[in-house]
């Protein structure tokens, strides 16, 4: 039995344009024509549980043979992979060579073919079948869940075997190829001509899952989570899959003649600017007219710190510690803050790494510590007032992070600061557990639009302010980014989220402290001239968007930014405000 | 017996790769280990029940031997685990 994709369609027909969405595991802009491949079981055929009158010892013989022919396979497979992909793909195909020459597996399905009489078929179908089931049992949270995949993929191989089956045929595909699939697993993501193929986009899968992994180290665009892919996406159909856009992507099926103009034009654009960034990704981040920005990364873990170094960050301008007590729960918390918190300051030994303290509330919630549900969470039980009402938490990751600072340089980031009353509560439990020499810097994080207002109040009692435009802007405008009817209302460029920048860095440097913008607007290339012509200090964002912003600062001229901050500063609205920055990016020094 | 424990502290915990390592290492010996984690144990030489023991960073674990190659096989384990999975033993490694 040969799975091949689905037929062709037939010439002329042509569909209506759609736009299906799912998650970027590797990023890009491609362009093909759909070969499709619908989720099929490799079956057991006649063979499958419940066959008649099999031989026990036939049976066995044929288990052992196909046991040995997959481990053979297996073992010759990492040898390729690691010699044509790398040493990560290579160890996918090593554990699952580890799993299949596990004894007690082993032992398992000779056991269901002699005593259980069961075919060869059967029993892999349902031993194997019996531990998939124990790893969807695991919490959706679980790091090891995505496991299932590998042993359904050497479910999968040693079935293929018994059968003498060949798995999905990618021979045959020709140049331009974007491969819809309902999941794809490693052994078949590993034989897919990276030559040939342009784009992968399944129904299933997750960041962690192995074929996303494989599409990175092939530098293949691909899109997880495209739900209804295989059943709406016609084999023929030609799709543009846009990876460029955060973590959201973007499945364009049929798109009309001006879409994939436009969307060819980004790709062209998109390739040659990666180019261009890598080229830049390690200089300074320094204007023409020789102004050194801080630029720094927003985090959430030791793994994302470590891609956050290899895309040029010199230190943590955010370390969301929400994340951790999401993985952990709340047990043992200072013990395992110690060990990250010193694990980043090592990381960064020569910039500072900031802890934020613990942000949640209804609307970000973790288990275990969250509040119920409120009717309005993003004005409610949230940030520092959870730590606050709950002082053990505090002290802990205060006393974790004084403690970490012993590695490096490490600050302290208060969130949803709403003047100078919650400073001083918060620097008195600090002077409590850390008395009050060595301390290390704190700074309150502006979101809120009161402490816009109270900026000199709270610049007399920190060391540095950091303004998280995200939810800044969801409370300046009312609007809240996550509900979609107004979505058109939440407008992160908007001149009164400027007009409040620029109160805050007059504000702050009056006193002497530093300005850092750690919201999505400090990692927006059309925003950062402007905030570097309102005087902001330091930006941070995401780690992928690190490059760009070094090659956008050091085509900027401080002076000209400035004279364009004063126009959007003047602008009466967002659309003008965009029609000033795209009007001048031509002019010297801006970009 | 001998027994250890030592604390994952790795970012992924005893996730696809250090799994991998963790049983492989188990299997040079003759010994028969175990690990522990909370109420749940595991063969350490069998993948799937130590995959499935989703022991994550900040846990500790315990790790038991019995067999003449016991206290080599725990000081094996426990060099491999807190060096987090670099200190491989060099029988382990992908060559070839």
């Amino acid at each position: 039995m040969r799975i091949n994709p689905a037929d062709k369609q037939a010439p002329g027909d042509t569909g209506s344009p759609m736009i299906l969405t799912g998650i970027t595991v590797s990023p890009g802009v491609a362009v093909g024509s759909a070969v499709v491949f619908p989720g099929v079981e490799v079956s057991p055929g006649k063979h499958g549980p419940g066959a008649s009158g099999c031989d026990p010892d036939h049976e066995a013989e044929r288990l052992s043979a196909a046991l040995a022919q997959s481990l053979n396979d297996l073992a010759e497979l990492v040898t390729r992979t690691r010699e044509d992909t790398g040493m990560e793909a290579a160890h996918i195909f090593r554990s699952q060579q580890t799993m299949l020459e596990d004894a007690a597996l082993q032992e398992e399905l000779h056991h269901a073919v002699t005593a259980g009489g069961h075919t060869a078929e059967a029993a892999v179908t349902e031993v194997l079948n019996r531990y998939v089931a124990l790893f969807e049992a695991m919490d959706s949270t679980a790091l090891n869940r995505d496991r299932r995949e590998d042993l359904q993929d050497v479910q999968r191989r040693v079935l293929r075997v018994l059968q003498g089956s060949a798995g999905p045929s990618f021979a045959s595909l020709s140049h331009g190829s974007v491969v819809v699939a309902e999941e794809l697993f490693p052994s078949d993501a590993i034989v897919i001509p990276r030559d040939r193929v342009t784009a992968i986009i399944t129904e299933r899968g997750g960041i962690t899952s192995h074929a996303a992994i494989l599409a990175r180290n092939f530098r293949i665009p691909a899109a997880v989570g495209v739900a209804g892919a295989t059943a709406s996406i016609r084999p023929g159909a030609p799709v543009v899959l846009d990876g460029t856009h955060g973590e959201t992507a973007r499945v364009h099926v049929h798109p009309a003649g001006a879409t994939l103009g436009r969307l060819k034009r980004a790709q062209l654009r998109y390739a040659a600017r990666q180019e261009a960034f890598a080229q830049e990704r390690d200089r300074d981040p320094v204007t023409l007219d020789g102004r050194r920005m801080m630029l720094s990364a927003n985090v959430s873990s030791v793994e994302e710190a470590h891609h956050a170094v290899a895309s040029g960050a010199r230190s943590i301008g955010l370390f969301r510690t929400e994340f951790l007590f999401m993985q952990r729960g709340g047990k043992n918390a200072e013990r395992w803050q110690r060990q990250t918190y010193h694990e980043l300051a090592r990381m960064f030994p020569e910039a500072p790494v900031t802890i934020r303290t613990l942000d949640i509330g209804a609307d970000k919630p973790v288990p275990g510590i969250s509040p119920p549900q409120e009717a309005n969470p993003a004005l409610g039980y949230r940030g520092i007032r959870v730590s606050l009402d709950r002082p053990e938490l505090l002290r802990g990751q205060l006393r974790a992070a004084v403690d970490a600072a012993a590695s490096g340089t490490v600050q302290i980031l208060v969130p949803m600061v709403t003047g100078p009353q919650e400073m001083r509560q918060v620097l008195d439990i600090l002077h409590d557990v850390a008395g009050k020499t060595n301390l290390p810097a704190v700074g309150a994080m502006i979101e809120v639009p009161s402490a816009v207002f109270m900026v000199d109040e709270l610049a007399e009692l920190v060391d540095f302010v950091s303004i998280g435009t995200n939810d800044l802007t969801q409370y300046l405008l009312a609007a809240d980014r996550n509900n979609s009817r107004i979505q058109q209302y939440f407008q992160p460029l908007h001149p009164a989220v400027f007009r409040a920048i620029h109160q805050v860095v007059t504000g702050a440097h009056r006193h002497g402290l530093p300005v850092g913008v750690c919201g999505e607007l400090g990692g927006m290339p059309q925003a950062i001239p402007v905030l570097v012509g309102l005087g902001v200090d330091e930006l941070s964002m995401a780690p992928h968007a690190l490059p760009e912003a070094v090659h956008v600062i050091r085509r900027i001229d401080s002076r000209q930014a400035a004279s364009l901050a004063r126009d959007v500063l003047a602008a009466p609205d967002t659309a003008a405000v965009l029609a000033t920055i795209k009007r001048r990016r031509k002019e010297p020094g801006l970009v | 017996m001998t027994e250890a424990r030592v604390t994952l502290t790795n970012e992924a915990g005893l996730h696809s790769r250090p799994a991998d390592y963790f049983v492989r290492t188990a299997r040079l010996y003759t010994a028969d280990i175990m690990v522990h984690s909370g109420k749940q144990s595991a063969n350490a030489k069998n993948i799937i029940p130590v995959i499935l023991l989703n022991v994550t960073r900040g846990t500790e674990m315990r790790i038991t031997a019995a067999g003449e190659d016991e206290d080599a096989a725990v000081t094996d384990l426990v060099r491999l685990v807190s060096s987090n999975f670099t200190a491989v033993n060099p029988r382990v490694v992908i060559t070839g």
